[in-house]
């Protein structure tokens, strides 16, 4: 494997694309996966947590329901217990010991009352009849209590009393502990008279202890009494506003309410201890996932990144590369077509740089043939010739002519001419081939004025000219005559040179018109074969030279496209 | 940095892990809270070993009464019969500033830590009402409550003259081990050592509770039939109970069996106007003034003895209407 990169590269990458694409499908879908199930889970355990809130609450009433319940069954046994009643009935013995030892034995039989019933803190009997007895070992107040506000309560009320937490007993010493206490009139069963007060003192601290029981510090129970003052609670913070689930029980006996109140951090606390696990678990599929996608997006692109780099390569001049491709996926198929595209622009520019050689050949060539030498020593032979002879006229047409031929050759160097610049330099060559040929031969041009300024090769029209000289008039006797003859053809230009020679054989000719065609190199005249390759060079294969012949003379065609 | 950090969260920790213990703390202790918020009185902290006899609801009562008089900020704590509990108490007591530290220990031994935590905090520890091990003056400051010693040798004393040098005594203990039992009953048994008629014929232990006492006493009543002629329990609690036993088995209290107890309560006074109980010991439970009086003493540099024994009384028939306003 190749080196691994952490990260791909370049923001735009196809890699990074891949990468991001693929990490954001699976992150989703990790995400959403995660939000269904802490919402499935949140509802789960909300809905369980109130369950189990009412399953406390429900059970911590019924603890309280069964103590107050035990209570008032015990009280009630007292008021009605015969030896209790007949104590009562009776007025307090007047010998202070008969009263002291009666009461210490009621004592007695009370703290065994006591001593069977769970969770109480003392039964106090207190007499019509001035006499007063307790059921634990706290230190009795002795007092008058008949107009206690507590006493006229509980005689003036047929069903139990109760009374709100206070602090520390109503008719014994304590250490002011907080009590609750239930007050029960004493009714005579024979007479129906009020003999007194039973009162029963539970401590908070044991109704406390019942509601405290269960769910924690985030759930917060209160014990209401009638009155809807706080009796007991778990917590010491009384803003229930912030908790989202409350339920209340009744505890009928009492008129109690025992309230329990959900915390939302609880739900959120174990919501978050359910969850934790699944968030670590997508928190390692994100990386698992984010190094694969990476991993993977990378080996995807290995080859593209190859290819692209190779690109650059080609790009900046350099076509002596290929890829490696060694597979059968699509970018190996991309591979190999791309080296193939580089080999064939490879093929195209080396192909471009021979013709450009060609064609400087060519151009090179065409300059030697219109400065020939030998042409130039029988030009100024003919014109010592004349100078001797005195046609001083002749003299200057001649070197006029001349010197314009070679002005128009030099033509500084440009390699396109207007057809009237060209014709006029093909006039000159004419004028200084008749004076040396004297009489031999008579030319015509006839180029009509709409193609004179279309543009066409320079010096194209002197070689032919002079072909048509060498093969027509050297090779006759007789006066020959040259036309130039130049027409539109479509969006072409044809221009015929022509020369009244004799014929040139069918086969000949033949031959010359496929070595013209096919461009290639022959022992055939070497001027015509520059123009006709320069022609093609420059205006492509269809264009060129040919070649027509019959008993009137021999005609070579130049075709051009009209520019 | 991770160093504070992990710190923070510690103390974080830490204090939430406290603050229920805070709120489990029972109604009675709530009150240190109110007086921590209060000016520059003297504050004392007081750790009552337990409130299950009237006798320390009556000392704790005392204790209040007189801090409130005086203006002291007494704090308070019941220790639920647990040395732990009395020890941490005691720790936070300390930690609230607490000048002096006045503690009712539950056992003679076991104390070591108490006194070790408030020498290494320079605050003074009264005993109160019991001893434990060590010395006043170099342990603790004082101790200061009654002689239980003294308690059993006079009522040995009263009960030999009651009876005329001759008696067949049943005596109640309390629970085993309790520094005052011991005391009590080793003072009873040299007082009647040598007394020629005086002999202790059967004993129980009633852990100083009056219902314990009435059991107590009806099985030895039923093993031993009517072979006795005295009761000697170590506080008035189990002598009720016994009575209420001994009137059950139609033996008549202070006719057929003479009774003497420890302690001075309302009940046992009751009790002795009823004509039923003998006499009884005090052994009071009001040492209040004279835990304050020696605070101010050592504040004011005098030198505290060793020990601080309280004069008791005895309540018997003759004086019983008149005093009983002073029983507890």
């Amino acid at each position: 494997m190749k080196v691994f990169k952490w990260f791909p590269p370049k923001k735009n990458s196809l890699g990074n694309r891949i990468f991001v694409l693929t990490m954001t499908i699976t992150l989703s879908m990790v995400a959403l996966l995660g939000f269904t199930f802490s919402y499935l889970s949140t509802n789960i355990i909300k809905d369980h947590l109130q369950t189990v809130l009412v399953a406390i609450v429900d059970s911590n009433a019924i603890e309280i329901e069964n103590l107050l319940d035990n209570a008032l069954k015990n009280a009630l046994r007292i008021t009605n217990d015969p030896k209790i009643q007949a104590v009562l009935r009776n007025p307090r013995p007047v010998s202070i010991a008969e009263a002291y030892s009666l009461e210490l034995e009621m004592d007695n039989q009370l703290s065994f009352v006591q001593n069977y019933v769970d969770h109480l803190f003392g039964f106090y009997i207190i007499g019509a009849n001035g006499m007063q007895f307790k059921s634990n070992f706290s230190s009795p107040i002795y007092q008058d209590w008949k107009d206690f506000d507590w006493y006229q309560r509980i005689i003036a009320s047929d069903s139990p009393v109760w009374f709100d937490p206070h602090e520390g007993s109503f008719t014994v010493n304590t250490i002011g502990q907080p009590l609750v206490t239930m007050g029960l009139r004493i009714m005579d069963k024979s007479t129906g008279n009020i003999l007194g007060a039973l009162l029963t003192d539970i401590e908070v601290s044991t109704l406390s202890s019942i509601v405290r029981k269960g769910m924690g510090e985030t759930g917060h129970f209160i014990l209401t009494s009638s009155d809807k003052s706080i009796i007991s609670q778990s917590a010491n913070e009384t803003n229930n506003s912030e908790y989202s689930f409350s339920y209340t029980k009744d505890i009928s006996l009492a008129g109690w309410e025992l309230t329990g109140y959900l915390h939302p951090s609880l739900i959120e606390n174990s919501v978050l201890s359910m969850i934790t696990p699944i968030l670590i678990l997508i928190a390692i599929i994100a990386i698992i996932v984010l190094f694969a996608s990476s991993s993977i997006s990378y080996r995807i692109t290995a080859q593209l990144r190859e290819l692209a780099s190779l690109m650059e390569v080609v790009q900046s001049g350099n076509f002596r590369v290929t890829m490696d491709t060694s597979g059968d996926d699509e970018v190996a198929l991309l591979g190999s077509t791309f080296n193939v595209m580089v080999s064939q622009i490879n093929n195209l520019l080396r192909d471009l740089h021979d013709e450009h050689e060609k064609l400087r050949i060519a151009e090179m060539k065409t300059l030697e043939a219109q400065i020939n030498p030998h042409f130039l020593y029988n030009t100024l032979d003919s014109i010592i010739w004349l100078a001797r002879k005195g046609k001083m006229d002749d003299v200057t047409r001649l070197v006029y002519s001349l010197s314009k031929l070679l002005r128009i050759g030099l033509n500084r160097g440009r390699t396109m001419v207007t057809i009237e610049e060209e014709i006029e330099h093909i006039t000159n060559y004419l004028i200084i081939q008749e004076v040396r040929y004297a009489d031999d031969f008579i030319y015509e041009i006839i180029i009509p004025d709409s193609i004179l300024k279309n543009k066409t090769l320079k010096l194209i029209l002197q070689p032919l000219v002079e072909n048509a000289i060498i093969h027509g008039v050297q090779q006759s006797d007789t006066s020959e005559k040259i036309t130039i003859v130049g027409e539109e053809s479509g969006t072409d230009i044809l221009i015929r040179v022509t020369n009244s020679g004799p014929q040139v054989p069918q086969d000949r000719l033949d031959e010359i018109n496929l070595l013209l065609e096919e461009g290639s190199e022959s022992d055939f005249g070497l001027g015509l074969r520059n123009v006709n390759e320069r022609i093609k060079l420059y205006f492509g294969q269809q264009y060129g030279l040919h070649f027509s012949s019959n008993s009137e003379g021999t005609t070579v065609i130049v075709h051009i496209p009209r520019i | 940095m991770k160093k504070y950090i992990t710190l923070a969260l510690l103390v974080v920790i830490l204090f939430s892990s406290c603050s229920p213990v805070k709120d489990d703390q029972s109604p009675r202790t709530s009150e240190t809270a109110k007086v921590q918020v209060s000016d520059t009185r003297l504050i004392v902290g007081f750790s009552q070993m337990n409130h299950i006899n009237p006798w320390r609801v009556a000392e704790t009562n005392d204790m209040r009464q007189v801090a409130e008089e005086r203006e002291i900020n007494l704090l308070v704590a019941d220790a639920d019969s647990s040395i732990e509990k009395q020890t941490q108490d005691i720790r936070d007591f300390i930690a609230q500033g607490a000048q002096y530290i006045v503690c009712t220990p539950f056992t003679y031994d076991g104390y070591q830590e108490v006194v070790d935590i408030c020498k290494e905090a320079g605050v003074p520890l009264i005993m109160l009402d019991r001893e434990i091990a060590g010395t006043g003056g170099v342990d603790f400051l004082t101790f200061i409550g009654s002689d239980f010693y003294q308690e059993g040798v006079r009522a040995a004393k009263w009960l030999a003259e009651v009876m005329g040098n001759n008696a067949k005594i049943v005596e109640l203990h309390g629970n085993e081990g309790s520094s005052c039992g011991i005391d009590r009953a080793n003072g009873f048994h040299d007082g009647i050592r040598t007394i020629e008629g005086m002999e202790v014929v059967a004993f129980g232990y009633a852990d100083f509770e009056r219902i314990k006492g009435q059991d107590v006493m009806e099985d030895i009543i039923l093993s031993f039939g009517k072979e006795f002629n005295a009761v000697y329990a170590h506080n008035d609690e189990m002598a009720i109970g016994a009575i209420q036993a001994l009137k059950a088995a139609n033996i008549r209290p202070n006719t057929d069996v003479t009774i003497i107890s420890i302690d001075g309560s309302k009940d046992a006074l009751k009790s002795i106007i009823a004509g039923e109980l003998g006499a009884t010991i005090e052994c009071t439970p009001r040492l209040a003034k004279t835990v304050f009086d020696t605070i101010a003493d050592h504040l004011l540099g005098k030198e505290i003895p060793p020990k601080i024994i309280i004069e008791d009384r005895l309540f018997d028939s003759s004086n019983a209407i008149e005093l009983f306003d002073e029983g507890f």
